[in-house]
């Protein structure tokens, strides 16, 4: 049920994005950019947890900056400390694993209030894959409280957006990839581009320069507060939204081509519940460097 | 719970509103702590909780005289409660005024049967201590006003239930959004009201509905 709603919502913003590539001109990407360049050493002295990777601290301007600024103003770039960030999105597999030793989670058992009827159930019972291959690919059909707890149980939790954000701006050679547009383009695409039948295996798609796998190209990702974009509407009387919501709509004024990609994903996020489950949303956990 | 179409309908929303959206900061509370408040789920009540409650969350709470709060003791009577932070100069205070025109609203027999709570997101400077002064200044009778504080945890879990949108700015306010909710005796919700200056009428319905003594049916966690 949730595959065909999503199909849909997919085939919107397929055309919206093959509507913008028609409008802009641009060229289909030509490759994907798969590089097995070795990640960056550490400069950390700590040693990096197994399936982990580290981010280094860094800034970046993302579409959205926090506070309100002036219409007109330039987005200051933003400060993200160093973190953990796990290399791979979470798979069927993993997640099988953790409903097995928290049964609270195991698609019977879940509280209505913690995840709507469409979780896991691309899995043909409580503890059974569909098929042998499913244990590597990605898991979706999670809501956000599935994830958290997902997190919570190895000592992680869901990167924040900005935490999120900052890594997926690296291309396979920069930190900031924003000036490759092959690397936009590869991002559009994928956007473009309808849902699989059958989702591949993790960490066989695109590797950014920090060695994380499949940022975009996989799936969508939960973040920790994947709802704190709000949203018009929601709060009439509330002057202090309504003046970020003007300085908002300046800045959304401003929107370029590489900000398409994180226009689709800050509107995708602002459409979730926390309770949601989506053939195409699964997520990946972070940690304090 | 939302249905498939309404998704996608909510998805374009959200594109569109996007537009007009000014950011997302960081968490309020960054990387998650272990739980280490104790679980609940080994007392007897809890498996009778509706599988759709919000009472379902483990998360406590403090209240405004300092007693930790488990969200299963909540049950029993009808409550509005909506979350707010006390130095919010803002939409809280109007929020809060909602809240008591509801309560003038309802009869005394009515009032006595409902509960009013106000979760604070900004556990950094609501302190019990604050929020009992809070309640003074505001004139909350408290034998039915409980206002509570919580870690950041339970301020995240709790707006991801209710569908409380929170973004802490630079400078320490936060943006929110306007949101008063009805809950039954057993913590699912009955009604959502968003925005200020709304009718109150449908929410005064739901809260009387609420109130009617034939019981909800209960349907259990195994589906």
């Amino acid at each position: 049920m949730a595959r065909v709603a999503l199909s849909g919502r997919r085939a919107t913003a397929a055309w919206i994005v093959a509507a913008s590539l028609a409008a802009l001109g641009a060229a289909p990407a030509q490759a994907r950019a798969a590089g097995d360049r070795p990640a960056p050493s550490s400069p950390d002295h700590k040693a990096v947890p197994e399936g982990m990777v580290l981010i280094p601290a860094g800034s970046f301007i993302p579409l959205y900056s926090p506070g309100i600024r002036k219409a007109g103003e330039a987005p200051a770039p933003v400060a993200v400390g160093s973190f953990l960030l796990d290399a791979k999105p979470a798979t069927n597999g993993q997640f099988l694993h953790f409903v097995q030793e928290h049964p609270a989670w195991r698609r019977s058992q879940v509280k209505r209030v913690f995840a709507e009827p469409g979780y896991l159930t691309q899995w043909t019972g409580d503890d059974t894959l569909a098929g042998p291959d499913d244990g590597d690919r990605p898991v979706t059909e999670v809501s956000w409280f599935a994830a958290r707890a997902y997190c919570a149980a190895q000592g992680k939790s869901l990167p924040t957006t900005m935490q999120w954000e900052y890594a997926a701006a690296a291309s396979a050679s920069s930190a900031n990839g924003e000036a490759d547009p092959a690397f936009v383009r590869l991002i559009l695409e994928w956007y473009g581009r309808p849902n699989p039948e059958v989702l591949p295996a993790v960490g066989r798609g695109f590797r950014n320069l920090w060695g994380v796998y499949d940022l975009h190209g996989l799936v969508w990702e939960w973040t920790l507060d994947f709802n704190s974009a709000l949203v018009s509407g929601e709060s009439r009387g509330d002057s202090s939204l309504e003046r970020s919501l003007f300085c908002g709509g300046a800045a959304a004024a401003a929107t370029s081509f590489r900000d398409y990609a994180a226009f689709m994903r800050y509107g995708f996020r602002s459409s979730l519940g926390a309770a949601y489950t989506i053939a195409n949303l699964g997520f990946r956990c972070a940690a304090p460097a | 719970m939302m249905r498939s179409r309404t998704r996608a309908m909510l998805f374009l929303l959200g594109m569109l509103g996007t537009i007009l959206v000014a950011g997302t900061g960081a968490s309020p509370n960054g990387i998650a702590p272990a739980h280490e408040h104790e679980t609940l789920s080994s007392e007897p009540s809890h498996d009778q909780i509706p599988t759709d409650s919000i009472y379902n969350l483990d998360s406590s709470w403090t209240d405004q005289d300092g007693q930790r709060l488990a969200m299963p003791s909540l049950r029993g009577r009808p409550r509005v409660v909506a979350m707010i932070y006390t130095s919010c100069k803002y939409a809280c205070p109007l929020i809060v005024d909602e809240m008591k025109r509801v309560e003038r609203e309802l009869s005394a027999e009515e009032r006595a049967r409902v509960g009013f709570a106000l979760f604070s997101f900004d556990p950094e400077r609501d302190s019990a201590g604050v929020l009992k002064a809070y309640a003074a200044k505001r004139g909350l009778d408290e034998s039915r006003w409980r206002l509570y504080t919580g870690t950041a945890d339970a301020v995240l879990d709790l707006a991801a239930v209710l569908g409380m949108q929170i973004r802490k700015e630079p400078d320490g306010e936060f943006s929110h959004s306007t949101l008063i909710t009805v809950l039954d005796r057993e913590g699912v919700i009955r009604y959502r009201m968003r925005g200020l200056d709304q009718d109150r009428a449908p929410l005064l319905a739901a809260l009387r509905a609420a109130l009617e003594p034939s019981p909800t049916t209960f349907h259990r966690g195994q589906d």
